[in-house]
C-alpha cells in the first residue's frame, strides 16, 4: 500500500493545482460573453465607447486566458502524473469527454484567441464580431464537456467494471453524455461564472469612478454588468444546484452533511454495500485464476458494482479479504463526509454569499439603469463587493469535492486509490519546483491586471 | 458503421500518429524559434521580430500539444498513466517551464515588474531549450524501454531512476532532436525574415548548420538503433480481445525495432525520406528558395516522426524490467465503446483543426504584411 504522506502530498498537489486553473475560469467564461455583447452592440449602435468597452475588458479577458490555458496544461498531465490508478481505472470514461473538449472547444478558443488579439484593426468589423462570438461559444462548449467528465465523478452512470482488464468501462453513450449531474453541474457553474464575471467589471468600474464619477466607460460598464449580473444570478440560483438530491448513496450523505441532518443512518446501507463488495472481491480472484465458469461470472456480475465498496477496507484491513465486522464497520464510517460541519458552514457561506450579490446587483441596477445616478456609497460598497460571488464559486467547488470524499469516483473508486506510486522526495522537491513557478505566475498575471486597471488609457486612443 | 475492435485500434494508432506529427509541426515552430533566440534575438529589435513571428499562433500550438495528451489518455488510459507517472520527472521541468512561456512570449515587455524585465527574456530562451532537449530525452527513454512493472492489479510501479534516463542513447536522441528543431525554427526564420538582409544571412548560416548536425545525429542514431535493444510480442496476439497488457509474452534482443522494416521492406522509405527532405532543405535554403526549403523541412520532420512511430509499432511504451508488462496498441488501448465514440468525434473534429490551424498561420502572416505590426493594444 502507498504511504500516508504520498496520499496527502498527491492529494494537495491535484487539488491546488486544480484550483489555481479554476481561479481563471470564471473570468475566462464570463468575460467572453460580455465581449461579443459588447463588440456587438459597438457594430449595431456605432458608439466609440463600445469599442473602448470591448478593447479594455478584452485586455482583461485576455491576460486571464493566457492564464487559464497555462494553468490548464499543467492539469491535463496531472491526472497521469499524481492520480495514475486513476486514469487507469477510470480512463475509458472519463478520459473521452476531456478528449472531446480539448478537440473541440478548447481547440477553437485557441486558434481564435490569435486572430481575436492580433486582428482588431486589420479585419474587418463583422470579421471581427463573428471571431469574439465564436470565441464564447468555445469557452462555453468547452466548459460543457470538462463538467461533464466532472459531473460524472459524482454520478458514475453507464459504466461498469470489465475484469478482463480490470477498470471501468463505458456502457452506453447517451446515458453517459446525458447525466443529470453533469447538466446541472453545467447550468449552474456557468452561469456563476457570468455573475463572478459581472461582480469583477462592477468592481474595477467601480474603482474608477471614485475616481472621477462621470466616467463614461465606467458608467456604461457598471450598467450593463449589473443588468447581466441580475438576471444571471436569477438562474445561478434558481437553478441551485441538484448533484445532492441525486439518487446516490454518496450524494445522499452529502446533502444531509449540507442541511446538517445526521447521516449515521446511511450506515447499514454502507456496510451491505461493503459486504457485497468483499464478495465480488472474492469472486474476481477466482475468475482471474482463469475460472470462465458462467454461474461464477453471473455471481461476480450481480456484485461487482460494489467493488468500489471493498476497496474502502484498504486501510483497515489490507488484503480485503478476511475483513472481520469491526473493520467493516469503520470502513463503513470512513465513507461519510469527514467535516460536516465544514461542508454545512461552506454552503451556508455559498447561499449567504448568492443572497447578499443578489441584493448588490439588484440596488445596483436600481440606480444605474433606473435611476440613472449612482450613489457614492453604492460605489464604495461595490469595491469591496466584487469578490464576494467568486468566494461563493470556491465555496461550491469546495462543498461538491469535498462533500464527495472519500471518494474520488462517487462509490467506484476511493481517492486514497487512484494516487501513483511516487516517492515523498519526488512529491516534495516538484511540490518547491510548483511553488516557484506558480508563484512568478501569479505575481506577473497580477502586476499585469493591475496595470492595465490603474492606468486603462494606455493605448487606448480617445479615452 | 461498427468496427471491431482490432481496427479501430489501428485507426486509433494512426491518429495518434497524425496528431503526434502535426503537434510537432506546430510546436516545434514555437520550440524552434524560441530555441534560436539567444542566438538571433541579440537586440531587442530582433528579439521582439521572433516573437512577433510566434505569439499569435502560439496558443494553436500548444493546443495540439493538449490534444495529443488528450487523445492518448482517452485511447490508451493506461499508457497515458504509465507515461506521465513514470516519468514524472522529466515532465515536470517541461510543464513548469510551459507554465510560463506564453506569458513571456505575450506580456514580455508588458509587465513593469523589474525582475520581470530582467530574467523574461531567458525565461523564455528556457523555454525552448528545456522542453525541446528533455522531449528528446524522453523519447530516447521510449526507445529503450521504461523501468515500470504493472502489478496484477494494474497498479504501476517505477523501478527506475531520474539519472538513469540521461543514457548516451537517450542524450542523442536529444540532440537530434535539437538539431532538427532548431533547423526547422531557422527555416521558419527564414521565409518569415522576408527582404530584411542582416537577419536572413544570420539564420541561414544556422540552418545550414543545424540541419548538416541534424543529418549526421540522425544517421548515427539509425546505426545505433541496429544495435540497440528492441522488443517483440512473442506470443499470439489477440487484435480483438479486451485490454490487459499482462496476457502476453515479449522478448526484447538487438536489432528487434527493425523487425517491421524487415517484414515491410517498403517502410525503409520513411527513414530515407527524412534524410533526403533534410538534404534538399540544406540545397534549398542554401539557393534563398525559402519557401520550398519550409516544405522540405516539414517533410523532414514528419519523417523523423514517422521513423520513430512506425519502428516502434505495436509497442506504445516497452518495459524494460518486466518484458511482459510493455504496453502495446492491441492490449492497452480504450473498449470499443469508447473509441468508437473517440474516433467517430475525432473525425469530424480533425479535418476542422487541420484548416484553422492552416488559416491561423495565414492570418498571421497577413497581419504582418499588413498594416498592424505589433499588438495594437498598447503602443507606448
Ligand atoms: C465552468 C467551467 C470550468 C470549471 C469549473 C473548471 N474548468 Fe477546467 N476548463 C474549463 C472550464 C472549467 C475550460 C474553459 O473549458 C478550459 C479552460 C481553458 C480552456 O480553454 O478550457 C478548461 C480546461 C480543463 C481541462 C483540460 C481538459 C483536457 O484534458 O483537455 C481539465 C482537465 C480541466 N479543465 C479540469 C479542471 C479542474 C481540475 C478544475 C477545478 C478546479 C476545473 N477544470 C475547473
Ligand atoms: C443561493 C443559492 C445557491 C444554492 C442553493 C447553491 C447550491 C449549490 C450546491 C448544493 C452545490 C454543490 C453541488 C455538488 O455537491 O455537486 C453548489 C455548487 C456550486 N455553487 Fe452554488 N448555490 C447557490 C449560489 C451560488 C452562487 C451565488 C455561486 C457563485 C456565484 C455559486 C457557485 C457554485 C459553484 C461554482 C459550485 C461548484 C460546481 C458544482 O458542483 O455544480 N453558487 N451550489
Ligand atoms: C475548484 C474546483 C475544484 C476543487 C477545489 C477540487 C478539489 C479537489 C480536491 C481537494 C481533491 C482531492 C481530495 C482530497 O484531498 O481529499 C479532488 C480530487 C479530484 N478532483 Fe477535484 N476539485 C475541483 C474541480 C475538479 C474538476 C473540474 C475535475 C475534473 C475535470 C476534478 C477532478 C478531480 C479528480 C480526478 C480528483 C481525484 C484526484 C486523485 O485521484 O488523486 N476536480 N478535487
Amino acid at each position: 500500500m502507498i504511504s500516508e504522506t504520498v496520499i496527502e502530498l498527491s492529494r494537495w498537489q491535484f487539488a491546488i493545482t486544480a484550483m489555481l486553473h479554476f481561479l481563471f475560469i470564471p473570468l475566462t467564461l464570463g468575460l467572453a460573453l460580455f465581449l461579443a455583447l459588447l463588440e456587438s452592440m459597438y457594430a449595431v449602435t456605432g458608439q466609440p465607447i463600445y469599442k473602448t468597452m470591448a478593447r479594455f475588458w478584452g485586455r482583461i479577458f485576455t491576460i486571464n486566458f493566457v492564464l487559464a490555458v497555462a494553468t490548464r496544461i499543467i492539469v491535463v498531465f496531472q491526472f497521469g502524473m499524481t492520480g495514475s490508478y486513476f486514469s487507469h481505472y477510470v480512463g475509458d470514461i472519463f478520459a473521452l469527454p476531456l478528449a472531446i473538449e480539448a478537440s473541440s472547444g478548447f481547440f477553437l478558443a485557441a486558434v481564435l484567441f490569435g486572430p481575436y488579439w492580433f486582428g482588431w484593426e486589420k479585419m474587418g468589423q463583422k470579421q471581427h464580431l463573428l471571431l469574439t462570438w465564436l470565441m464564447a461559444l468555445a469557452v462555453n462548449v468547452s466548459a460543457f464537456w470538462v463538467l461533464l467528465a466532472n459531473g460524472w465523478m459524482q454520478n458514475p452512470v453507464a459504466a461498469s467494471f470489465n475484469y478482463q482488464s480490470y477498470r471501468m468501462e463505458l456502457t452506453d453513450l447517451d446515458l453517459f453524455v446525458s447525466n443529470p449531474a453533469a447538466l446541472a453541474k453545467y447550468l449552474h457553474t456557468v452561469t456563476a461564472s457570468y455573475v463572478t464575471a459581472m461582480a469583477t467589471v462592477m468592481g474595477i468600474s467601480a474603482y474608477w469612478l471614485r475616481k472621477q464619477p462621470r466616467d463614461q466607460m465606467a458608467l456604461k460598464s457598471f450598467n450593463w454588468a449589473a443588468a447581466m449580473g441580475v438576471a444571471m444570478l436569477g438562474v445561478t440560483i434558481g437553478l441551485g444546484d441538484t448533484t445532492p438530491m441525486l439518487d446516490h448513496p454518496v450524494q445522499q450523505a452529502k446533502l444531509a452533511a449540507l442541511q446538517a441532518r445526521p447521516v449515521a443512518a446511511l450506515l447499514p446501507n454502507i456496510e451491505t454495500r461493503i459486504r457485497s463488495g468483499i464478495k465480488a472481491y472474492a469472486l474476481l480472484q477466482d475468475l482471474r485464476d482463469d475460472n470462465k465458469d458462467p454461474q461464477l461470472l453471473a455471481e461476480f456480475e450481480a456484485h461487482k458494482a460494489n467493488l468500489g465498496y471493498a476497496m474502502l477496507l484498504t486501510p483497515f484491513h489490507k488484503t480485503i479479504l478476511g475483513a472481520e465486522d469491526r473493520h467493516i464497520s469503520l470502513a463503513a464510517q470512513s465513507a461519510l463526509p469527514a467535516y460536516p460541519g465544514l461542508l454545512h458552514w461552506a454552503y451556508l457561506f455559498m447561499i449567504a454569499a448568492g443572497a447578499l450579490s443578489m441584493l448588490w446587483f439588484l440596488l445596483a441596477g436600481l440606480y444605474s439603469v433606473v435611476i440613472k445616478a449612482v450613489p457614492a456609497w453604492l460605489v464604495n460598497f461595490s469595491v469591496y463587493l466584487a469578490p464576494i460571488p467568486w468566494l461563493a464559486c470556491i465555496a461550491g467547488w469546495f462543498v461538491a469535492e469535498l462533500g464527495k470524499q472519500p471518494w474520488a469516483i462517487a462509490g467506484v473508486l476511493p481517492t486514497f486509490m487512484g494516487v501513483s506510486s511516487l516517492s515523498a522526495a519526488e512529491l516534495v522537491v516538484s511540490a518547491m519546483g510548483y511553488v516557484c513557478a506558480y508563484t512568478v505566475l501569479l505575481l506577473v498575471g497580477f502586476c499585469l491586471l493591475r496595470q492595465s486597471i490603474v492606468n486603462r488609457n494606455i493605448g487606448l486612443p480617445g479615452v | 458503421m461498427t468496427l471491431d475492435l482490432e481496427s479501430l485500434r489501428l485507426i486509433g494508432w494512426a491518429l495518434l500518429g497524425v496528431v503526434m506529427v502535426v503537434t510537432v509541426l506546430c510546436e516545434g515552430i514555437t520550440l524552434g524559434v524560441t530555441l534560436l533566440l539567444p542566438l538571433l534575438g541579440t537586440t531587442d529589435r530582433d528579439s521582439r521580430r521572433l516573437i512577433d513571428s510566434i505569439a499569435p499562433a502560439s496558443m494553436v500550438n500548444l493546443a495540439w500539444l493538449v490534444v495529443l495528451v488528450a487523445l492518448l489518455f482517452a485511447a490508451w488510459p493506461i499508457a497515458y498513466a504509465v507515461a506521465m507517472a513514470s516519468l514524472y520527472t522529466l515532465l515536470l521541468p517541461i510543464l513548469l517551464i510551459l507554465l510560463l512561456r506564453p506569458l513571456t512570449l505575450y506580456f514580455l515587455d508588458d509587465c513593469d515588474h523589474v525582475q520581470w524585465r530582467r530574467h523574461g527574456k531567458k525565461l523564455l530562451a528556457a523555454g525552448g531549450l528545456i522542453p525541446a532537449a528533455l522531449l528528446g530525452v524522453l523519447v530516447g527513454n521510449l526507445l529503450k524501454g521504461i523501468p515500470f512493472h504493472l502489478d496484477s492489479d494494474m497498479r504501476i510501479l517505477f523501478l527506475g531512476d531520474f539519472a538513469g534516463l540521461f543514457n548516451p542513447f537517450s542524450l542523442l536522441v536529444a540532440a537530434v532532436c535539437l538539431a532538427l528543431l532548431a533547423m526547422y525554427g531557422g527555416v521558419f526564420l527564414q521565409l518569415r525574415a522576408g527582404d530584411d538582409d542582416g537577419m536572413q544571412q544570420q539564420t541561414k548560416a544556422i540552418v545550414l548548420r543545424a540541419g548538416l548536425a541534424f543529418l549526421v545525429l540522425f544517421a548515427a542514431a539509425g546505426l545505433w538503433i541496429t544495435h540497440l535493444e528492441g522488443y517483440h510480442i512473442n506470443s499470439e496476439v489477440l487484435p480483438n480481445d479486451a485490454s490487459n497488457p499482462l496476457a502476453k509474452f515479449v522478448k526484447r534482443g538487438e536489432g528487434l525495432w527493425l523487425d517491421n522494416y524487415e517484414h515491410q521492406p517498403l517502410l525503409w522509405s520513411i527513414p530515407v525520406l527524412a534524410f533526403l527532405a533534410g538534404l534538399a532543405m540544406l540545397g534549398l535554403s542554401k539557393w534563398d528558395k525559402a519557401y520550398f526549403a519550409m516544405i522540405a523541412a516539414a517533410l523532414c520532420v514528419t519523417m523523423t516522426v514517422l521513423t520513430f512511430g512506425v519502428s516502434m509499432f505495436p509497442f506504445l511504451l516497452p518495459s524494460n524490467i518486466s518484458l511482459n508488462s510493455s504496453l502495446t496498441i492491441w492490449d492497452s488501448s480504450a473498449s470499443q465503446l469508447t473509441l468508437q465514440s473517440l474516433l467517430s468525434a475525432m473525425a469530424f473534429a480533425l479535418p476542422l483543426m487541420l484548416v484553422c490551424s492552416r488559416w491561423v498561420y495565414c492570418a498571421v502572416d497577413c497581419t504582418e504584411q499588413g498594416n498592424v505590426a505589433v499588438e495594437p493594444a498598447e503602443p507606448e
